[in-house]
């Protein structure tokens, strides 16, 4: 009998678990079709959408509760994401080690920390390019808490959260303006059918994302690009493109990864105003690495430094100027 | 079960061939980053040469160590002509290369040695018998050969210089050239050895079929395949592939005759969805 | 669409093309993305009426029509390759089974052409996705090596199943099988001929189509930087696979012409050496380019049988031209990787640049001149 329970409460869980995945799926699915609806400008449809999101929320919430996973209601009011014990180790390497805080509705917030600290790593373990090895990273959309490490790399961007990349990341074979559309690829809801024979559908969406990209174009100040392949520009202007193309599926949640690298300081400067704008008009939470002190000091409200995996210190961009254990980790050990 | 002990026996020659271009395959993967699709030619070329002695009259040990020479320089020309320039090419592009060297090579060798089918004899005729069980003297020799040869590999890559050379290449070929590793000659070497090592097994398989220019591109398949299975994160796993391939192919063939080929690439299917790195592989993460 | 596209495609350096004049209907015509794939059409169908009548050899009609065949699976392959860099070695034996399941249904079952048709095609995307999905979910370079393998499977399965396909000696479609419409039509072979270039047509525009959507720029993100890709959205696995099974769906639609148009098969057509000629096609003519794609292939096909077969010395050594084709594209890939279409292009732009140059020039002239009369 009792052999018999845990067969069935083996198969059980497997059941919710199949069931979990079905309505995360579902889940994003809506997320597209509501930003498809912002993007040809039809809220009529909306009220579907929400409906079927409230849905696909509820069933979550009570599987997770059937699952025993009550991580959800550990996100405080007024954060966006926290992360909780989060571990990545590769083989032997631990490159984050139980790294947990949190991040407030339309923060700047800054991580730093000495070369190899885990930057990066965090970065991707977030965006689920990484499987995290422990931890969970929750996340807030709207009224659904999600635990981002359910979800696979390309249905992470759906909830809002979009990233620019350590190495520009441009694809050379297209121009500027298609770099910039691929960025709204998480808003298409026509398929392949449409795409073999540029049925409407698809040419309403395709004149839409166009507007847009040329908009954001615009909003970068590299409009007088669009036409140029990516290949040879320069490489301020790949950043921008980067951070155009993140633009593109109005992000909540702007990850950027070292976006000051390799720019002088005059065009720092610039950034950092930018980064402002950018927060001040999408309303967005916007997390960034950066080797750049100035730049981080001027911009972010909150820093969190780590150093080998493992948080020093979090708090104003004061508080960790002044900070002891901060400034060894950069400088070294006065006692040397 | 002693028509299974006596298949393993006859699965020998197979075992060989298959280890033999296996670790061709493998040495250049990990030097050149690249799946080789050109040593099944290029050991047909060497077998060629070895036929074309034989046929003069040479001795067939003297003629096989001729044409692995010749196959070491073809190695060498490929690498030095083409790999060496093409570093920037990617990876597929440097598959696309060794694809063209195939056409090459399906052209040159009936304009070279004419388009009569030709044959390669084998070491020793006869069979060694012991109770109920039958060793084709051949096959014998080949395993022989080709346990000495593959040992000599291992030995070479654990303890020799270029062995370290070939590892550090493989781990990182840039941060290698850094450290002073003479990579291109680390490259070269092994193109040779690859050439060297398919022609080997070329000439084993040639006492068993008609010679054309085509006639290695079953083992070759086989090779890749046996790199799937065992993976091509380590140089043993391939070859404990190679070696497990005939064998199971023999027991399958046994009770299913027609259909072994498909049952096999069936088994590397599956295998290929449950351990996508192979049954010896390390997951690989990659940084972005 | 197009002609914003076209007003946004620039090289890097150059300044932006004069605004489009008024358009005349017949500039109307010719400026429409899929103009050009029919005028292709009309002049295909103008070579098999004058091989009808007799201008041209029907000969010459023959090598048009199968390098027409190979152009079909060049086209999948083009998608594969140029848009989402990923080689197969498997298009012969994907043309060989679709051939084989098409002759195998027709000849053995009541259905008629069509639903064959489908049938063969349904059958293939199965294994198509089957295999892609397996080989995919790793590396892409494991897509050649199973797909290799695959390949040689086939074709010894294609050599042991005598009763689907005829064994070694191969399968012959009968006449009365090949008919069309219930009945309607024979498929003799200058129907067959129509039947091919529409198809060939009708794919090139679906290619075009698609090279120009969101699909198609995701399987380019998707080449380039698999990060960026998957950052922003797009399925690793789902585009890729989508793009080897419409390799797969083209190379079958191609063996069930090639049963049509040449009624006979046999295992030794498949090998690997068809599969070499189809990548070589491709990057003959540059990977990302329909009409490079069409140029390569027959240059690989069409040639030989047209017009070096007249000549001595490549009817004595028939491999040559392998020879000869496998140095071409070891260079194309090293030195030269846009292939025929790329140097087209870049010779156009230098052409026009120097018509501008010159026509500037004789304007300086005329001004100059005009200002030296004024004085």
């Amino acid at each position: 009998m009792k052999a018999w329970r845990a067969i069935e409460g083996f198969f059980v869980k497997r059941y919710r678990l199949f069931l979990f995945d079905l309505y995360n799926g579902r889940l994003i699915r809506w997320y597209r079709q509501k930003k498809n609806n912002a993007l040809l400008n039809a809220p009529r449809r909306d009220e579907k959408c929400d409906a079927q999101i409230a849905k696909c929320v509820a069933r979550i919430k009570l599987l997770k509760q059937k699952l025993g996973r009550a991580e959800d209601e550990q996100l405080s009011e007024g954060a966006v994401l926290r992360l909780d014990g989060l571990c990545m180790y590769f083989g032997g390497v631990k490159a984050v080690d139980g790294l947990s805080f949190e991040i407030g509705q339309g923060e700047i917030f800054g991580l730093i920390g000495p070369n190899g600290a885990g930057k990066t790593t965090v970065f991707n373990c977030i965006t689920q390019f990484y499987e995290p090895t422990r931890g969970s990273i929750l996340y807030r959309n709207g009224a659904d808490v999600q635990n981002l490490t359910d979800l696979k790399v390309h249905n992470v961007i759906p909830l809002g959260i979009s990233r620019t990349f350590q190495n520009v990341e441009t694809i050379w074979e297209l121009t500027v303006l298609e770099n910039v559309m691929i960025g709204a690829h998480a808003n298409f809801m026509t398929g392949l059918f449409a795409h073999m024979f540029h049925l409407p559908a698809l040419k309403r969406e395709e004149r839409a994302i166009r507007a847009k990209a040329l908009k954001v174009l615009e909003y970068m100040d590299i409009s007088a690009y669009a036409g140029f392949y990516a290949y040879g520009l320069p490489y301020g202007v790949l950043k921008k493109i980067e951070i155009a193309r993140a633009l593109m599926c109005d992000p909540q949640f702007l990850i950027l990864d070292e976006p000051a690298a390799g720019m002088n300081e005059a065009e720092t400067k610039e950034l950092a105003r930018m980064i402002k704008r950018i927060r001040d008009d999408y309303r967005c939470t916007v997390f960034l690495v950066e080797h750049d002190m100035g730049l981080v000091m001027d911009v972010c409200e909150r820093i969190c430094a780590i150093s080998f995996g493992k948080m020093l210190a979090i708090g104003t961009p004061k508080e960790i100027q002044g900070n002891k254990a901060v400034v060894e980790a950069y400088l070294g050990s006065s006692d040397e | 079960m002693n028509a299974y002990i006596q298949m393993f026996f006859s699965s020998w020659m197979f075992m060989s061939v298959f280890a033999l271009a296996t670790m061709g395959i493998v040495l250049i993967f990990k030097t050149s980053g690249t799946t080789n699709f050109a040593q099944g030619s290029i050991a047909a070329l060497g077998a060629y040469f070895a036929a074309t002695f034989v046929t003069k009259g040479w001795n067939l040990w003297l003629s096989l160590g001729v044409s692995v020479v010749v196959a070491f320089a073809v190695g060498v020309l490929v690498d030095v002509g083409l790999f060496r320039r093409g570093r920037s090419v990617n990876v597929i592009g440097k598959q696309i290369i060794t694809m063209g060297i195939v056409m090459i090579l399906f052209g040159v060798v009936p304009m070279a040695f004419g388009a009569l089918p030709m044959d390669i004899p084998p070491f020793a005729k006869g069979n060694f018998e012991f109770g109920q069980f039958v060793i084709p003297k051949h096959y014998a020799i080949c395993a022989l050969i080709t346990a000495g040869v593959l040992a000599a590999i291992f030995l070479a890559l654990r303890f020799t210089k270029w062995g370290l050379g070939v590892r550090a290449t493989a781990s990182n070929e840039k941060v290698a050239q850094m450290l002073g590793v003479n990579t291109k000659m680390i490259t070269a070497v092994s193109w040779a050895l690859a050439a060297g090592l398919g022609t080997l097994a070329a000439v084993m398989y040639g006492s068993s079929t008609v010679l054309n220019p085509a006639y290695m591109t079953g083992v070759q398949v086989n090779a890749f395949l046996a790199c799937i299975l065992g993976g091509f994160a380590t140089f043993y796993g391939p070859i404990a592939g190679a070696l497990l391939l005939p064998v199971l192919r023999n027991y399958i063939a046994y009770n299913t005759s027609a259909w072994a080929d498909v049952i096999i690439y069936t088994l590397i299917l599956l295998v290929i969805l449950f351990k996508p790195n192979g049954l010896f592989g390390k997951k690989i993460v990659k940084k972005v | 669409m197009s002609v914003l596209l076209k007003k946004f495609k620039m090289q890097p350096g150059q300044s932006p093309a004069p605004a489009p004049k008024k358009a005349t209907p017949i500039g109307k015509f010719f400026r429409h993305p899929y103009s050009h794939f029919m005028i292709f059409g009309v002049l295909l169908v103008l070579v098999q009426v004058l091989a009808m009548t007799g201008v041209l050899s029907a000969a010459l009609a023959r090598s048009v029509g199968v390098s027409l065949i190979y152009s079909i699976a060049s086209l999948g392959f083009c998608l594969l390759l140029g848009y989402s860099g990923l080689a197969s070695l498997g298009t012969a034996g994907f043309m060989g089974l679709g051939g084989y399941m098409f002759a195998y249904l027709l000849a053995h079952t009541p259905l008629p052409f069509f639903i064959c048709v489908a049938v063969s095609v349904a059958a293939l995307i199965l294994i198509g996705a089957l295999v892609g999905f397996i080989s995919l979910r790793i590396e892409g370079i494991y897509l050649a090596i199973v797909t290799l393998g695959l390949s040689e499977i086939l074709v010894s399965f294609f050599k042991a199943f005598d009763s689907f396909t005829g064994g070694a000696s191969g399968v012959n479609l009968k006449a009365k099988d090949l008919v069309f419409m219930f009945g309607a039509f024979e498929l003799s072979r200058e129907v067959s001929f129509f039947i091919i270039t529409a198809a060939l047509v009708g794919l090139m525009i679906v290619t075009a189509n698609l090279i120009n959507s969101p699909t198609g720029r995701a399987m380019l993100a998707m080449k380039n930087s698999t990060s960026a890709a998957q950052a922003m959205g797009i399925s690793k696995v789902k585009i890729r696979l989508l793009a080897f099974v419409l390799a797969t769906c083209y190379a079958g639609i191609a063996g069930i012409l090639y049963a049509v148009y040449i009624r006979s098969m046999n295992p030794s057509v498949w090998s690997l050496s068809l599969s070499l000629n189809i990548l070589a096609a491709i990057i003959l003519g540059g990977a990302r380019s329909i009409w490079g794609t069409l140029v390569g292939a027959f240059l690989v096909f069409g040639i030989n049988t047209m017009f070096l077969q007249d000549i001595a010395f490549f009817r004595d050594n028939p491999n040559f031209i392998m020879i000869f084709i496998g140095i071409l594209i070891i260079l194309i890939v090293m030195l030269y990787p846009g292939g025929l279409a790329q140097l087209a292009k870049t010779a156009w732009h230098k052409i026009k640049a120097w018509i501008r140059k010159k026509l500037a020039a004789a304007k300086d002239k005329k001004a100059g001149a005009g200002e030296g009369g004024a004085e």
